[in-house]
């Protein structure tokens, strides 16, 4: 049993998760709420990495966060070494290939909040900020767990931006996935296969539990 | 019975709207001088969207809102050059459709417009608790909006907007749609006394002949975006009540 | 390999159709019956699995040529001008290398560091990517300062371009035989044959060279 990969994987997926609610909170509060084109425009952007092929994904961060760029030299100045070939490289990376799930399920739970409620409170005395807070969190509590598990499980398969910009380093950037396709390469089917059991039961884990813990409270209605 | 000169106020809020909502080009000014003033009208004449304006919530072209403040000078909350937001308009709204937040308790959609989200104190508890007293929901507070009736919510929506601490104008949007002729009568006379007691005037939007007949109050009448008519409301709705029976009759 | 293709195409008429990838994946798809009639691999390792899974016409590989290891950075690396020292640079911060457990050349590259008592030192600076492709690539965008890649690729001219190498010294790793076999299924059998007779006749090994391979004998 790879231990070191599993942990490496969960740790890479709940990082990513974390921080991207963090970033794509926000993003998607003003792509649902604002107004003017430059919204579709954002839009758009952050919908490009559903249609880019992973491995293209790792070479483009390959190079661009490398010294062959000004941006890459900037990061290699403030850091003192390439992003690639580490944890943290793989981070930045699962973020942009994750932003699409982790945006737009947020969107989509944003936009059906009533708009009634949100001007209500707002006459009511309400900042914009106690307005997110208290009435459009809660009522997107749905978007929020499927921007999570999507995140989550999406992480946990990721691959080929892993392979371009990983380096394959046990206990730092070999994720499961490596792993599972190293065994398969060299013909360690069983090995593989074990690996591969894993994979799976962790995502299914995280869907579960996550999805009884939404029923639960929709039982119990939302309070 | 008419209004004691005392009551009635210098102008204490103006509001003018010239803007297009929809299909409707509405262009009224509303100089607001009284502690309760109806604005009259059949369904389409654009009340509700007066209060949406006052409110901020309809863009932003040709509104203008003043508020005239204790030391004598108007206060502008919007012009072209001013956009105060919703939130810092110290205004109490009742809204059209209720709109209760489905994920709080009533208690807990009343406590919202007495401290939304601030820490509470002992002032704004027992705001919450007279307001919830006034309009006879107490036995109501640990139930979800979905689990009330008609009636019921609009008690509770009237109960928030009257928890509103620091309001200087209360608007409601048509305040007993659904509560019963009784309980409206009965509550009608209480809530005047509460606004009167903390010097908040009132503008409701209605339609009901007989509801703004009840409130013996100071009537706008509305008619397609436009003023038709202001003054008491015997003379304003005697002098149309035909021509308004027979349109509402239509509508 | 497109050089080797229009060559041939050029001197018999026959059109070659080529897939790339790594040997390791070419070996497993064609293993669970991927269409191809000829597999060109870039050890004998691969082509000698689909021997054993009596998949070839043949009863073992043929060779067809040599692969050389060498390491390879860009024009603007730190550690040039390259020399036989350059792996001992303490500004190597990272080298990038192809898996060993499946990348022939990977197998050649940890060989080689093995046997210049390099390992202990380089062991936390490796970098490795799954295929020598990518190995390049890491060297290329310049995240690793030098790569142990294949002649071939080191040769082409892209990497002409970008920069430059030294040869690993020979002793130091085993050699990479390249072999090929021809699928036992194939229709084109005859054909298959006959590309790979060409390829082993001393015209065209002489000229391997050009392209980062040297002949079998």
């Amino acid at each position: 049993m790879d231990s070191t990969s599993i942990l490496l994987t969960l740790r890479l997926a709940s990082v990513t998760t974390i921080l991207l609610l963090l970033i794509a909170t926000p993003l998607a509060l003003w792509i649902a709420t604002g107004r003017g084109p430059a919204r579709r425009i954002v839009q758009a952007a952050v919908a490009l990495p559903l249609i880019l092929p992973p491995t293209v994904l790792g070479f483009y961060l390959l190079v661009g966060l490398g010294p062959l760029t000004a941006f890459g030299r900037f990061l290699i100045r403030l850091i003192g070494h390439p992003l690639a070939f580490t944890f943290t490289g793989l981070v930045i990376g699962s973020i942009l290939f994750s932003l699409p799930f982790a945006v737009q399920p947020l969107v989509a739970g944003f936009t059906n909040v009533d708009r009634d409620l949100i001007d209500t409170a707002r006459v009511l005395g309400a900042s914009p900020w106690t307005v997110f807070r208290r009435i459009v969190a809660p009522l997107s509590r749905a978007a929020f767990l499927a921007s999570a598990v999507l995140t989550f499980t999406h992480t946990v398969g990721e691959f080929g931006v892993v392979l371009m910009l990983g380096g394959d380093i046990p206990g730092v950037t070999r994720t499961l996935s490596i792993a599972i396709y190293d065994q398969v390469q060299e013909g360690q089917y069983a090995a593989a296969n074990h690996a591969s059991l894993w994979l799976v039961a962790l995502s299914f884990l995280a869907l579960l539990l996550l999805y009884a813990r939404n029923s639960g409270r929709a039982d119990a209605g939302i309070a | 019975m008419p209004e004691s000169p005392e009551a009635r106020l210098q102008h204490h809020h103006k509001l003018s709207v010239q803007c297009r909502v929809g299909s409707l080009n509405i262009d009224a000014n509303l100089k607001l001088s009284s502690m309760w003033t109806i604005l009259f009208g059949p369904s389409g004449s654009g009340k509700s969207s007066l209060l949406r304006a006052a409110c901020g919530l309809i863009g932003s072209e040709g509104i203008t809102l003043q508020r005239f403040q204790p030391d004598e000078t108007w206060q502008t909350l919007q012009d072209a050059n001013t956009q105060t937001p919703p939130h810092l308009r110290g205004l109490a709204w009742a809204p059209q459709h209720t709109s209760l937040f489905p994920h709080l308790t009533v208690r807990e959609n009343v406590e919202f417009a007495a401290h939304h989200g601030q820490s509470r104190n002992t002032d704004h508890q027992s705001l919450v608790a007279e307001s919830l007293r006034l309009f006879r929901i107490n036995h109501l507070a640990s139930r979800t909006p979905r689990d009330l009736s008609g009636g019921e919510r609009q008690r509770v929506s009237l109960a928030r907007a009257f928890a509103t601490p620091h309001c200087k104008l209360m608007l409601l949007d048509e305040p007993f749609n659904g509560i019963d002729h009784t309980l409206r009568n009965e509550l009608l006379p209480e809530m005047r006394t509460w606004l009167r007691d903390r010097g908040i005037p009132a503008l409701s939007v209605t339609h009901d002949v007989e509801e703004a007949l009840q409130l013996q109050a100071e009537v706008i009448l509305l008619r397609e975006g436009k003023v038709e008519a202001e003054g008491y409301v015997t003379k304003v709705l005697h002098a149309e009540r035909d021509g308004l029976l027979q349109s509402l009759a239509k509508n | 390999m497109p050089t080797l293709a229009e060559a041939y195409e050029h001197a018999t008429g026959t059109k070659l159709t080529i897939s790339y990838g790594s040997s390791a994946t070419l070996e497993q798809q064609l293993e669970n019956g991927a269409p191809q009639d000829l597999f060109l691999a870039a050890d004998y390792s691969f082509p000698e699995k689909l021997v054993a899974a009596k998949l070839t016409d043949e009863t073992a590989p043929t060779p067809y040529a040599r692969g050389t290891l060498v390491l390879w950075a860009r024009k603007d690396s730190p550690l040039q001008p390259l020399t036989n020292n350059t792996l001992e640079d303490p500004r190597l911060q990272k080298l990038a290398i192809a898996n060993e457990a499946h990348a022939p050349y990977g197998r050649a590259a940890m060989a080689a560091l093995a046997k210049l008592h390099l390992l202990p030192k380089l062991k936390d600076k490796l970098v490795i990517a799954e295929n020598v492709s990518g190995a390049a690539q890491f060297a290329e965008s310049g995240n690793a300062q030098a790569a142990l890649i294949s002649l071939t690729i080191a040769n082409s001219a892209h990497f002409q371009q970008t920069g430059s190498f030294v040869r690993i010294p020979k002793v130091t790793y085993p050699e990479i035989r390249q072999c090929a076999v021809v699928m036992k299924s194939s229709p084109n059998r005859d054909t298959a044959h006959d590309f790979l007779r060409w390829l082993t006749t001393d015209a065209v090994q002489a000229n391997l060279h050009k392209l980062g391979l040297e002949a079998i004998r």
